[in-house]
């Protein structure tokens, strides 16, 4: 079972991006969600679901705390081919500089 | 009497050229004598040398076989002149039925099909050897002089564009422009379509997005180059006298812009759309937008659909020897960000359209921003590079902007 702290820390930062970015208070039981929380620290790093639900608030139009707990290994996936896709293109781009200025 | 498929069956057993059969398309031409043509075509795929006669008679003792026949290309070639003039014949007698039954539309979809298909039955596979040095020196002075005269690839005054193409927009290509919805797909296309009119080429644009009026005031907006606002041009907002002026001016001794588009009822088809390219004879075609077009062979299953349309396309823009650049949208999931560019992998449908084209450039642009930026996800002709474009769609103007000038 993951830490209590981490379980609650997780729902509070849900529930602090919620009210940030102007969906309000998720209105979430820290209680009951927490088992939720508890079932996704044990399949990943705390820093990966973090991460996450960062992405997730930046690409939901509608976020709930239902959808994370239930899609996080495929809002984990899109991010990660995302993230891999950026550091790809940005070579990409020093290598397209470098085949120009030779050209 | 033998008939020309059974010479042309005898021609093939006497002088052993089962490539010319293969390379022909003789699956096409041969009716009456199918099954004995399938079987010599399976026993050469089996055995790699053609049947002996005494074989063939013996599996089909009605076969007419000919001893004395000239060489299989010569018997394969009046097969299928043989073969186009009796659909020919079929083709026009059916047409000529459903003009008289008042089908006049009917009659010309089916014309255009059937004529599509007939050209493509007739057509031959082109080969090269790619150690004959003599041709391939010629084919580069060609393209070379071609490059020279301004009439080979298509560029688009882009810089990005224009580096990663080193060649252009050329003959025979199928590019693709992918993006998410509301990017600025279309916009792009006719941006291209202009440039391309701008450099004395003459653009066919497919809308079957937006009615023919729309495109052409997106047309008028970009050729203006920020003397006409797309917003009052839409509203009907034109002074009369001074549009006028600037038309006669811009339009002088410039090649015709066709824009097509359906009725929102009727259907356009590679073989429809091929009709058109003889019609007016364009230099490139755009087609606006991939998803609303449909393919010859009617489908009910869109993947299918999209996995023909692509493979049609592309054949089109070999047959015809002219580019086509197809618009196609990407299919986001509920856990994709909508502010990056697609990747092949979101292409909606089928990823066919990618496996097929030369070059697919994704657009991507972040809320509320007016930079578009390029990424080509496949270049079989270049480089995948990428670059941006600050877009003002109200004015039409496009400009290119570097990695560094921008802070993404």
């Amino acid at each position: 079972m993951a830490d209590r702290k981490d379980r609650f820390g997780m729902l509070g930062k849900y529930k602090k991006l919620s009210i940030d970015r102007g969906y309000g208070d998720p209105g979430l039981n820290f209680n009951k969600e927490q088992w939720a929380a508890d079932a996704l620290l044990e399949s990943y790093e705390i820093q990966e679901i973090s991460a996450a639900l960062d992405y997730y608030f930046k690409v939901s139009d509608s976020p709930s705390w239902k959808f994370f707990s239930f899609n996080c290994d495929r809002i984990i996936a899109s991010m990660k081919a995302q993230e891999l896709d950026k550091k790809q293109r940005e070579e990409r781009r020093a290598l397209a500089k470098e085949w120009l200025n030779n050209g | 009497m033998a008939n020309l498929e059974s010479t042309t069956l005898s021609a093939l057993l006497n002088d052993k050229q089962v490539h010319i059969m293969f390379q022909g398309g003789a699956d096409s031409v041969i009716r009456t004598h199918s099954d004995v043509w399938g079987f010599i075509r399976e026993y050469a795929e089996k055995n790699q040398s053609v049947p002996p006669v005494n074989i063939v008679k013996q599996n089909f003792p009605d076969f007419d076989y000919v001893v004395d026949t000239g060489s299989t290309k010569h018997h394969l070639e009046e097969l299928k002149a043989q073969c186009l003039k009796d659909n020919l014949k079929i083709a026009l007698r059916n047409a000529a039925n459903d003009v008289q039954a008042d089908k006049s539309n009917e009659a010309l979809d089916y014309l255009i099909t059937e004529t599509a298909n007939l050209k493509r039955m007739t057509s031959n596979v082109r080969d090269v050897d790619a150690t004959d040095i003599d041709s391939a020196l010629a084919h580069y002075e060609h393209v070379k002089e071609m490059q020279e005269l301004g009439i080979h690839g298509i560029f688009t005054g882009l810089e990005g564009f224009d580096n990663y193409l080193p060649a252009g927009i050329t003959p025979g290509q199928l590019g693709v422009l992918l993006a998410y919805p509301a990017i600025g797909k279309s916009w792009m296309s006719l941006y291209l379509a202009v440039q391309a009119w701008k450099m004395g080429k003459s653009p066919l644009v497919v809308s079957l997005e937006m009615t023919e009026e729309e495109v052409r005031n997106r047309v008028y907006t970009i050729m203006g180059e920020g003397r006409w606002s797309h917003r009052k041009l839409s509203a009907g907002e034109v002074e009369p006298d001074q549009f006028k002026d600037w038309a006669e001016k811009t339009f002088e001794d410039k090649p015709q812009f066709n824009i097509i588009s359906n009725d929102g009822i009727g259907e356009v088809t590679p073989s429809i759309l091929r009709g058109k390219i003889d019609q007016y004879g364009p230099s490139i075609v755009f087609v606006d937008y991939l998803n609303l077009m449909s393919s010859n062979v009617r489908t009910d299953n869109e993947v299918v659909k999209m996995k023909n349309l692509s493979r049609e396309l592309k054949l089109l823009a070999i047959s015809e020897q002219i580019p086509v650049v197809a618009i196609s949208s990407a299919t986001p999931d509920d856990v994709t960000d909508m502010n990056s560019v697609p990747t092949l992998g979101q292409t909606s449908w089928s990823r066919q359209i990618a496996y097929d084209a030369d070059w697919l450039l994704a657009l991507g642009r972040a809320a509320n921003s007016d930079v578009i930026e390029f990424c080509f996800r496949k270049n079989r002709n270049g480089f995948l590079g990428e670059f941006l474009v600050q877009a003002d769609f109200d004015s039409g103007r496009f400009l290119y902007r570097d990695f560094e000038d921008v802070q993404m």
